[in-house]
């Protein structure tokens, strides 16, 4: 159906089309209900729950409105709402982040308008911002799953319009109809969509898409002993690695965020506190000599989840190509921009090359200091270490032995510290996880006189055969240490190998599972339930899909898309293709404009009407319009009076036209008329070209 | 033969003054063998108009004046004893004539009506189980007053809807008021003559079925009465018959232009006159709801679309 609004001169048998007034039947209200429920439903976990709580008002007033309990408020009350909603808004609007407030406005304006439903319009901008609310779900979550539950909203978002164009054809009471139109739709979209996807240039946006001011999660940049607990409750996706090549076995998988070189006593943390920013522009001035890598290397990729964070996951010595990721001295790695959606990096790792053979002063000073007057005890028992043996790997296997032959376990739920006391740990509770073993033995270390530091990051992963490849979750986070040896560079020590070396060689055991299955409270959660066959392998199938969703959908971007576009047609750049989608999309218009055009006039009209028609339309733009019940004579006079310029082609055309259409002409008599006409309309063309409006 | 209609208008306008377009459609109603209503308030003509058409077109013309106790038997004829001839003769109503005038047929009852309307339609009329034919040409021109007049029946839709036309004389213009006044007017009735023959009436009626309708045309009359049978609207929806009348009526309206081809302003012409009674029903027809209704359709479709 074609709506023309704009041109009244010309009012086409309106019989079949819609009025401009808005009269839905209860079918389409209640759909519409319905899809407003479920686009509300994937958006709510970013709405703050006052706004969901004057959403349900809103809804259920409106529930109530179709129930015929209440009559449709008058503007006025909307616009008392819609102001004190957006006062609201602004107030909070500094602690909800641009991108969320904005969300927030869009919800709101969605809920607002079901009140308002007045015309045709409102209705159509009801169905549009409901999709645009979908659209924008799509920036928080991007995993297949959401991505599934979306499509289904956006089903039932077209199949409301859909009963609602049908409402107009017949009385409709089925609700069935109109969402099979509408999946059918859907359907017939798919190879647009697919062509778009793949084909549709991605340039950077032309303005910063505000960052979500999203909670950070992850490791963070400071650690104490019981601090990663609260990670190991969790089994939320942190990356997935698929290796390309020489994968290195499951004690190896030592995945470094963080490398924590200060210690206050109580925790762990990063070499002072600097910002990002700081971090990047000392590297600009100080450029790191990288060690010159030996022995082969490691490729693999890694598609991280967003954490909010700088930090990237690699093996050590890591090398990497790309433009927004650089490396820091102590050998991990940083984005310039927080990771906010999901980032897939490509990564060689050397494992052969040392890190670091040599150690300035400055260096080693800080890997060797300590706070006065902490864990005496630790202390002491270095000192004494230090004085059997003068070898540093001999102390370090010393210190090894001494944790796998006395009393000490591992669990998650280990005995808390009084003040984070790592005396209390090593000589007491003796039952803890890897941050008191990473710790104990890296200050250990240091008080020996060894320089050492705490790793972080995440040790293993699960292997999913599917899709040959490693899932980190964060119950894999996991804290080791690095001492620097002497011709050996930095090496790593895993005091958690001595107390609990299955932890590094298998991963979780299941024991340690039902620990942590335990912890989670989350009953949905799949990863809860490991210990059923079927049920684990059915989440390993849903996992495997969703990695190459992630893969292959959201990891596609225009550097994937120019390698493939210049793989199928020979050499491709970007303003080239930019170039082709803008001409295809000017000429699709243009056809879309054609069609509705000759659409207007109908196209079975013959030519001297439809030149008619067109100099009808065109005097309608100059503003002399014809009204229906005027006959052609008097319409011709009338335009002789009001554009006397074109006043006498328009009335031979007039007459010329009403010959051809009216009379009963034979051929012969019709061909010398029709070309007079033509010639009519040719030079009225001409002259209402020069008039002005 | 177009001179002659011309002859024939010009006539009636020395003593119908200042009503062309009236005239004009009233001819047109005839020459598309079709019946004419004419309504209006008393004084205003009818009868006149009636008289002059039938005087103008030279037919044999009979007058009955419609009153409530007015019988069938009054109009159609009745069988009548003759003692001398020992048998029933019948004697023939005013109906057997090429052109009755009913005046004020609004005031007779139903049954007195409905004896009419069906001559009307069938051309015939039964008297004592013997079917008689009506002369040919038949016409009937019916006067009505308005609705609101004391002692009026209405006529059924179904009654209405056999009038090819209604229309209305209306007041005259300040002009011609004063031509009549001047004793311009009246006084010539007698003088009128015949302008045309009966065989002549026969071949312009024949001129009209020649008329050409382009396909559009058609079109364009469909379009306008599907329009009266759209959900929302509010007058009665016009019947095909309707529909043939528009078109017939406003074929004879294209051979008074002297036109061998109907085009959109003969439809728009004729258009109200000949819906105005189809579209409108009971008591509203006396506003001007019924010419509205009609305009309303008009306003709505353009000729040039089709």
């Amino acid at each position: 159906m074609i709506f023309n609004t704009h041109n009244k001169a010309i009012k086409v048998n309106e019989v079949k089309t819609i009025p401009p007034s808005l009269a839905l039947n209860s079918t389409t209200h209640w759909l519409l209900l319905v899809s407003q429920l479920i686009n509300f439903s994937l958006i709510m976990a970013q709405l703050t729950s006052w706004m969901l709580a004057l959403i349900a008002l809103c809804l259920l007033w409106q529930s109530a409105i179709l129930a015929g309990l209440f009559k449709r408020p008058v503007s006025g009350v909307l616009f008392i709402i819609a102001i004190l909603g957006c006062i609201a808004l602004a107030i909070s609007s500094q602690t909800l982040g641009l991108l969320l407030t904005m969300v927030h406005l869009l919800a709101f304006a969605y809920v607002l308008k079901t009140l308002e439903l007045k015309k045709r319009g409102d209705f159509y901008q009801l169905i549009l911002i409901g999709l645009f609310l979908n659209a924008s779900a799509m920036i928080f979550d991007q995993s297949l799953a959401f991505a599934s539950l979306l499509i289904f909203a956006i089903l039932v978002n077209v199949s409301v319009l859909f009963s609602f164009f049908l409402l107009h054809e017949n009385n409709l009471q089925d609700y069935s109809f109109p969402l099979k139109g509408a999946a059918k739709l859907l359907l017939q979209s798919i190879p647009l969509t697919i062509i778009l996807f793949i084909v549709f240039p991605r340039l950077a946006p032309f303005w910063q898409v505000p960052l979500a001011k999203s909670a950070k999660t992850g490791l963070s940049e400071q650690i104490a002993p019981g601090d990663i607990a609260q990670l190991i409750k969790s089994s939320d996706l942190v990356f997935r690695v698929s290796f390309s090549n020489n994968t290195p076995a499951f004690n190896q998988l030592y995945w470094r965020a963080l490398v924590l070189e200060n210690y206050d006593g109580k925790q762990w943390s990063r070499l002072s506190e600097r910002s990002v920013e700081d971090v990047l522009a000392n590297l600009e001035l100080n450029p790191i000599n990288y060690q010159a890598t030996q022995g082969e290397s490691t490729v693999y990729q890694v598609i991280a989840e967003p954490s909010y964070q700088h930090w990237l996951y690699a093996l050590p010595v890591a090398q990497v190509t790309q433009a927004q990721i650089v490396m820091l001295p102590d050998y991990t790695l940083l984005t310039k921009q927080p990771i906010t959606q999901t980032m897939s990096y490509t990564v060689g790792s050397y494992l052969q090359t040392p890190m670091d053979l040599s150690l300035n002063e400055g260096k080693k000073a800080r890997n060797l200091a300590l706070p006065e007057q902490v864990n005496p005890k630790l202390r002491a028992k270095a000192q004494t270490l230090r004085a059997q043996y003068h070898n540093d790997e001999a102390i370090i296997q010393q210190v090894l032995n001494d944790i796998r032959q006395k009393s000490f376990s591992y669990t998650l739920k280990p005995p808390p510290l009084i003040n984070n006391s790592l005396d209390q740990f090593y000589f007491e509770t003796r039952a803890g996880f890897c941050v008191h073993y990473a710790s104990s033995f890296t200050f250990l270390m240091r008080a020996a006189g060894i320089p050492a530091r705490v790793v972080t990051g995440y040790m293993g992963g699960e292997y999913n055969r599917n899709g040959n490849y490693y899932s980190i979750y964060q119950y894999d986070a996991h804290a080791w240490s690095e001492v620097w040896l002497a011709g050996k560079g930095w090496v790593r020590v895993d005091p958690t190998a001595a107390v609990s070396p299955e932890r590094v060689e298998q991963g979780f055991s299941s024991a340690l599972f039902q620990q942590q299955a335990a912890l989670n409270t989350d009953i949905f959660n799949l990863q809860n339930y490991r210990h059923i066959a079927w049920l684990n392998f059915f989440r390993q199938q849903l996992d495997a899909l969703d990695y190459q969703w992630t893969r292959w959908v959201i990891g596609y971007n225009n550097k994937r898309q120019l390698d493939l576009l210049n793989r199928w047609f020979g050499h491709f750049s970007l303003w080239k293709l930019a170039t082709i989608m803008a001409l295809a999309i000017a000429s699709i218009l243009l056809w879309l404009w054609l069609t509705n055009r000759s659409q207007k006039i109908k196209p079975n009209y013959p030519l001297w009407q439809k030149n008619y028609l067109t100099a009808l339309s065109l005097l309608a733009d100059k503003g002399v319009q014809k009204v229906p019940q005027q006959s052609f004579d008097e319409f011709a006079e009338q335009v002789m009076k009001y554009l006397p310029k074109v006043g006498v082609s328009f009335k031979k055309l007039s007459q010329t036209y009403k010959k051809l259409h009216y009379q009963a002409l034979s051929a012969e008599e019709k061909q010398p008329l029709l070309a007079k006409h033509r010639q009519y309309f040719k030079q009225f063309k001409r002259q209402i070209k020069t008039i002005k409006k | 033969m177009e001179s002659l209609i011309h002859a024939a208008l010009a006539q009636i306008n020395t003593v119908i003054l200042g009503k062309k377009t009236e005239t004009q459609l009233a001819l047109a109603c005839l020459l598309a063998k079709g019946h004419l209503l004419i309504e209006d308030l008393p004084g205003m003509g009818k009868t006149t108009l009636a008289q002059a058409l039938a005087k103008t077109l030279g037919l044999s013309f009979q007058r009955v004046q419609f009153t409530s106790d007015l019988l069938p038997a009054d109009v159609v004829g009745i069988s009548i004893y003759q003692p001398e001839e020992q048998a029933f003769k019948l004697h023939k109503g005013p109906i057997f004539s090429q052109l009755l005038l009913a005046d004020e047929i609004n005031r007779a009852s139903p049954k007195t009506q409905s004896a009419l309307l069906e001559a009307m339609e069938e051309k015939q009329v039964s008297i004592d189980g013997v079917t008689h034919h009506l002369p040919e040409p038949f016409f009937v021109i019916a006067t009505q007053n308005p609705l609101f007049h004391a002692g009026t029946y209405p006529l059924p839709e179904s009654q209405l809807d056999r009038f090819m036309m209604r229309i209305s004389l209306g007041f005259p213009s300040v002009e011609a008021e004063k031509q009549i006044l001047n004793g311009q007017g009246n006084g010539q009735l007698s003088n009128l003559k015949a302008v045309l023959t009966l065989a002549q009436l026969l071949t312009l009626q024949q001129q009209v079925n020649n008329i050409y309708a382009a396909d559009s045309i058609l079109s364009y009359v469909i379009g306008l009465c599907h329009l009266s049978r759209e959900a929302d609207f509010s007058g009665n929806p016009l019947s095909p018959r309707a529909a043939k009348a528009v078109l017939q009526a406003a074929k004879a309206w294209a051979l008074i232009a002297q036109r061998d081809h109907v085009l959109p302003e003969d439809i728009q012409a004729v258009f109200t006159a000949v819906t105005q009674h189809r579209l409108s029903s009971g008591f509203n027809e006396v506003s001007t709801q019924g010419q509205s209704l009609s305009e309303q359709i008009l306003m709505q479709l353009d000729a040039a679309t089709f």
